[in-house]
């Protein structure tokens, strides 16, 4: 070997090495990734958002539910407070962390701390879970890789980070290009079996914050059973006070 | 007659014939192909019965019936391993399309108080697998201390555990069925399992009947093929009897796959009965035309003669077929009504086919005659039939012997009906029951259906009430009622194992029961019916049947049928104490009974409540005061533990129920701040409420432990015996229930509480009384039909009579046999007396045609004749449908086995009666025919010359 070639190797095996250690951070922030934090990021845009929601609850063989609910977001707190059946006007469940709730019942006038641990299930009859409620942020858990990119739409595929506890296996994206958002998610599970769908339509937004105005999820393991929340009413950035996320506010 | 027959004896008629013959076959084989197949055990229910059609409602309403039940058994269910393979299981199942839901151990909810927190943390009762032996153990503690979970998804040795599965709207409770074996057996392949519930019970009974009948079909028929080419000693003869009965079988199917009819597991039966059946009229044809044949030598000739001969009797025989079948009509089973059409329908066409294509055939081939048989058979038949003019005397004593011990222990039969009838012991679904009454307290479930507003607690109270009485009873291992549910659920809220007091907070519950499936098996979406589940610990006829009773009385006794709300401070407060101590009483030996514990009779209990002085509670009060202040759940916070000592000192002393200045101005003075203050006002709304329910949960806690020290109750030690003790206290809180329901007093508003006591064994028992009423229905129609035809044939009431006599001596000995062996009436073994009527009255009909002999001759004359001329064909009859109902009891299916083995004795004594009981009756020389009908156009030495006998005595 030439002194020259062992010169030009010493030379360049610190820029080998980096441009492999790049080249490996590149694969890790594929198009794939980048899209699914673009998606998170035009999903989590807002500081505070109020919602008015009519929810339609439909299990296959049974008449239609139907539910009113009110929700304030800001940050990870999340107020809901029901105003329709009758039976729970007037219940308000304030989550403060993913496992800290509160409930106000009215008919038994006080609140009830509930730290639930349960999160994968429908609760109240619902086709949402508490995770696919909850779960606005999947960078931070799924790897994603672009299955198919046309002009208006990307499909994402979205598999657990390694090591990561996910509450789907797989999840399938269909992102709208020009607001960065999700039209359609289906949710797979460790199998591989399509479980749910979840379809958010009609996107409209207020300045870079963009909501569906119907949310609709699907189970396909209960024969179809659907539940959709249609938006009544949407407030975007507007004042919410802290207090208005304490256990005090829930017995007012 | 002659006129049909000399027109099938032309080559044209008969070409034609069996051309037209064979394409019916090739377009019956096309829809044939097209027949569905219907599993629903549940279509077999006759729901004009109230008894069954009030449990095939509520079974459809609340879905009882979908809930496949898998029982697995283990060394221990709590190992790590096991709840892991558990776990997956079960959310497999869970994501399983047609699965409405699965529940085991592993996703079954739990939720615990937090005493440092306050509130509940809510989690799966099994929320982490355990790794560390403590853990293990801790898990072990937790598990076996939740009374509701232990014998229900797990054992009280921990051996065994059980998978709930409910089946999904629409979803097909066979298909759900097959995916959850499926699933399990992949997860649990070495553990022995247990597959118990209506989807897999009807499953085995579907699968093991057309399994039988697919293993044993072809070998019945195989015995059937032998005997009939061992009888006729000829292939051709054999073959066409054979063939023209299967053709029969393919156009009985091909209409019913026109005409868009599925097979059940009855139906599925037809082939080979009407195999058996159809056979026989063929193999009379047959029998007949040989010896006619090898006398004529001309076989145009010789079928003539046959026809003529044999034909009537044929027909005869095969209406009367037809009649017994049509019976089946009569009966309130749809699926026992469309086999009596199609079997009847298949026996028209095999009779058609016996007297057009199979006398085209043989004469298109010519079939040549054989002489008559006169030894070994032959012989015994002429034995046989003139046996009764050689002893008459003896015969005749050892007959009637014989019918007056067969009455005897016809009268033994049990028509009681439970799950014996439909399988074996020692079945899958046999070795079920058994691991489930064993592990989990019964497999077998009553149901009380109550119709009333669930959302009230009167009516909740009710139904506990109601549930409480009926868990005293006898066989009785657990009751289940939304009451229970309400009340766990109020745990979570309240912190009360309690019927809340208000309508609201159980309304407000509801909400939160929304979409659990296994909600839904205790009451409705409306919540205007209720279901109590009642566990029984038996599942014999003869224990249940009385315990239904029993059940009844107590549901006409425990509530009333019609109420009126009370309310404790309104004007009858006294009948509404006297109501809530009744309701406290009942509860309380229901805890015991629950705990094992021995408690007073009701009525000594009684006199305890409310005797002496109400306990002091206050220190156990201010202890759960500085907890709640100390605790999330309080929404102002107080600083440090000394200021919450002082203020819960403050408010012990004020009582339940404080005014609310006296409230304030004592918060004011404990918190040192005026009583404007926001923390004064804050902690006065907060406190209010929980001030009142701490009060109400610890002297009901100090009035139990008094109750049960007074009572001298000797509560278990431990963890267990505070439940215990606290179960009392939610007991004793109902003293002070605001309301309760009294019979409505003249001007109340009265309501209604509709009960119906139902579920499998009361259908078992409504059904057993179908089957029974079916029985007697069809039997006379069938009788009287056949005795119509049979007096019309002979021209003669008594005649006719003659010729019923055999069946009914063979119905006495049969269902005797029944009485004597314990083979219970089902709707099986129902559907014997139509089949012995069917097929047994053809012999009847054909021994008497035959019974001929000139006029003055010795009865023996005409019994040779009629033994020789019917003989042959009768034996080779009944031992084909012997050997070929036989064979189904080599299998599995309970039904079958009664079927195959009850026909095929009922056959040869059908035959056997037929020769004894016509020649030991018989009076006349001839019942049939003139002698000269035939004369000029046959000559037969052997030939019925009989005159058409117009006598009127036999």
């Amino acid at each position: 070997m030439s002194r020259i070639f062992r010169g030009w190797l010493s030379a360049s095996a610190p820029l080998l090495a980096a441009a492999l250690m790049w080249a490996g951070h590149a694969s890790a922030d594929a198009p794939g990734d980048k899209a699914l934090k673009g998606m998170d990021e035009a999903m989590n845009r807002a500081k505070t958002q109020y919602y008015e929601y009519e929810v339609v609850n439909q299990e296959p063989g049974k008449a239609e539910k139907k539910m009113a609910l009110k929700v304030w977001i800001k940050g990870e707190k999340r107020l809901t407070e029901f105003t329709a059946p009758a039976d729970m006007k007037g219940t308000k469940v304030l989550i403060l962390s993913p496992t800290q709730m509160y409930v106000y019942l009215p008919a038994f006038g006080k609140i009830r701390r509930i730290a639930s641990h349960v999160t994968d299930q429908g609760f109240m009859g619902l086709a949402f879970s508490q995770d696919d409620l909850a779960n606005q942020m999947y960078a931070p858990l799924y790897d994603a890789q672009v299955a198919s990119d046309a002009a208006a739409e990307m499909k994402l595929v979205a598999t657990a980070k390694a090591g990561q506890t996910v509450p789907h296996g797989k999840i399938e994206f269909k992102v709208a290009k020009d607001k960065n958002l999700p039209t359609e998610i289906k949710y797979f599970n460790a199998a591989g079996n399509h479980v749910k769908t979840e379809t958010r339509t009609t996107y409209d937004c207020q300045g870079n914050v963009c909501s569906p105005q119907e949310l609709k999820m699907v189970d396909h393991t209960k024969g179809g059973h659907f539940t959709k929340m249609i938006r009544k009413a949407w407030k975007v950035n507007e004042e919410l006070s802290d207090d208005l996320f304490s256990k005090r506010s829930l017995e007012k | 007659m002659q006129a049909f027959a000399q027109l099938l004896v032309r080559r044209a008629t008969a070409w034609t014939i069996v051309l037209t013959v064979l394409l019916l076959s090739l377009a019956s084989l096309f829809f044939a192909s097209r027949v569905d197949r219907d599993d629903d055990v549940l279509s077999f229910l006759p729901r004009e019965n109230p008894e069954v059609g009030v449990f095939y409602d509520v079974s459809k309403r609340f879905g009882s019936l979908d809930i496949a039940l898998v029982g697995i058994s283990t060394d221990d269910a709590l190992a790590p391993a096991f709840l892991t393979r558990l776990r997956d299981l079960t959310k497999r199942l869970n994501e399983t399309d047609g699965v409405g839901y699965a529940m085991t151990l592993t996703n079954v909810d739990d939720f615990v108080a937090d005493p440092q927190k306050g509130g509940i943390t809510t989690d799966y009762l099994i929320g982490k697998i355990p790794e560390t032996p403590e853990e293990r153990a801790a898990l072990r503690e937790k598990v076996m201390s939740r009374d509701h979970v232990v014998g229900n998804l797990i054992s009280a040795d921990g051996k065994a555990t059980l998978l709930y599965c409910f089946a999904g709207y629409g979803a097909e409770p066979k298909v759900v069925a097959q995916k959850v074996r499926t699933a399990v057996e992949e997860a649990f392949p070495r553990e022995a399992k247990y597959w118990g519930g209506a989807p897999f019970i009807s499953t085995y009974i579907y699968d093991v009947t057309q399994e039988d009948m697919r293993r044993l079909a072809p070998w019945a028929v195989l015995v059937i093929v032998l005997i009939t080419v061992l009888s006729f000693r000829d292939f051709i003869g054999a073959g066409l009897a054979l063939l023209s009965t299967g053709l029969g079988i393919v156009m009985s199917l091909g209409l019913m796959g026109a005409l868009g009819v599925s097979v059940n597991v009855v139906l599925g039966s037809l082939p080979v009965i009407l195999f058996a059946l159809g056979s026989a009229y063929a193999v009379h044809i047959l029998a007949r035309y040989y010896p006619v044949a090898h006398e004529q030598k001309d076989p145009a000739t010789a079928l003539v003669q046959t026809l003529c001969e044999v034909g009537p009797p044929v027909i005869a025989s095969g209406l009367t077929t037809v009649v017994g079948l049509l019976s089946f009509l009569v009966m309130d089973i749809a699926p026992l009504r469309t086999f009596g059409i199609f079997t009847a329908l298949g026996i028209l066409i095999t009779l058609i086919l016996s007297l057009t294509f199979v006398p085209a055939v043989i004469y298109l081939v010519r079939l040549k005659g054989k002489p008559a048989a006169a030894q070994g058979p032959a012989r015994f038949h002429v034995w046989l039939t003139t046996l009764p003019q050689r002893r008459r005397m003896a015969l005749g004593a050892a007959l009637a012997a014989v019918a007056i011990a067969s009455g005897v222990y016809v009268g033994k039969v049990d028509s009681r009906m439970d799950n014996a009838a439909f399988f074996s012991k020692n079945s899958p679904p046999d070795q079920a029951e058994t691991f489930l009454r064993d592990h989990f307290g019964g497999s077998l479930f009553l149901q009380i259906q109550v119709e009333g507003d669930m959302t009230d607690p009167v009516v909740l109270r009710e139904l506990r009430v109601l549930s409480d009485r009926i868990a005293d009873l006898p066989h009785v291992s657990s009751v289940n009622h939304v009451g229970a549910v309400i009340a766990q659920l109020n745990e979570a809220m309240e912190g009360d194992r309690r019927i809340p007091d208000t309508a609201a907070k159980v309304k407000l519950l509801y909400g939160f029961l929304e979409g659990k499936k296994a909600v839904t098996q205790l009451v409705t979406d409306d919540r205007q019916r209720a279901l109590l589940q009642v566990k029984l610990d038996t599942n014999l006829a003869a224990e249940t049947e009385p315990l239904i009773e029993q059940i009844r009385a107590v549901t006409s006794t425990a509530i009333a049928a019609t109420y009126a709300v009370a309310e404790a401070k309104g004007p009858r407060k006294d009948e509404v104490a006297k109501r809530a101590r009744v309701l406290v009483t009942s509860r309380i030996a229901a805890i015991g009974r629950q705990y094992g514990v021995s408690v007073p009779e009701e009525a000594k209990l009684g006199e305890q409540l409310g005797s002496g002085k109400a306990p002091d509670a206050s220190e156990a009060v201010k202890a759960a005061l500085a907890r709640f202040l100390g605790s999330e759940e309080c929404s102002v916070e107080l600083e440090g533990p000394e200021a919450i000592d002082k203020v819960a000192v403050a408010l012990t002393a004020l009582g339940p129920r404080p005014e609310a200045a006296k409230l304030t101005e004592a918060l004011a003075e404990a918190t040192g701040k005026p009583t404007s203050d926001t923390l004064v006002t804050d902690l006065a709304d907060t406190v209010d409420r929980p001030l009142e329910e701490i009060w109400r949960r610890s002297e009901a806690m100090a009035r139990a432990k008094e109750l049960v020290a007074a009572a001298k109750i000797t509560a278990p030690e431990g963890p267990k015996g505070e439940r215990f003790h606290a179960a009392i206290a939610m007991a004793l809180m109902d003293l002070d229930v605001p309301s309760v329901a009294l019979p409505p007093s003249a001007g109340d508003a009265a309501q209604k509480l509709g009960i119906s006591v139902t579920g499998l064994p009361v259908m078992h028992a409504g059904l057993s009384r179908s089957v029974e009423s079916n029985q007697w229905k069809s039997l006379f129609f069938a009788l009287g039909c056949v005795l119509l035809i049979m007096a019309a044939l002979f021209r003669s009431f008594w005649s006719g009579l003659l010729g019923i006599l055999p069946i009914m001596l063979t119905m006495a000995v049969i269902y005797g046999g029944m009485g004597l062996v314990g083979v219970r009436l089902d709707i099986g073994t129902s559907m014997l007396a139509s089949l012995i009527i069917g097929a047994g009255v053809d012999y009847a009909v054909h021994l008497m045609v035959a019974w001929s002999a000139p006029d003055k001759s010795p009865l023996t004359e005409s019994a040779t004749t009629a033994a020789r001329q019917t003989g042959p064909a009768i034996w080779v009859n009944a031992l084909m449908v012997a050997a070929g109902f036989f064979v189904l009891t080599l299998g599995d299916a309970r039904p079958l086995q009664n079927v195959g083995g009850l026909t095929a004795a009922a056959m040869v004594t059908a035959a056997l009666a037929t020769m004894l009981v016509i020649p030991l009756f018989a009076r006349k020389t001839r019942y049939y025919g003139d002698g000269s009908r035939i004369a000029s156009a046959v000559a037969s030495s052997e030939a019925s010359d009989a005159v058409l006998d117009t006598s009127t005595s036999p």
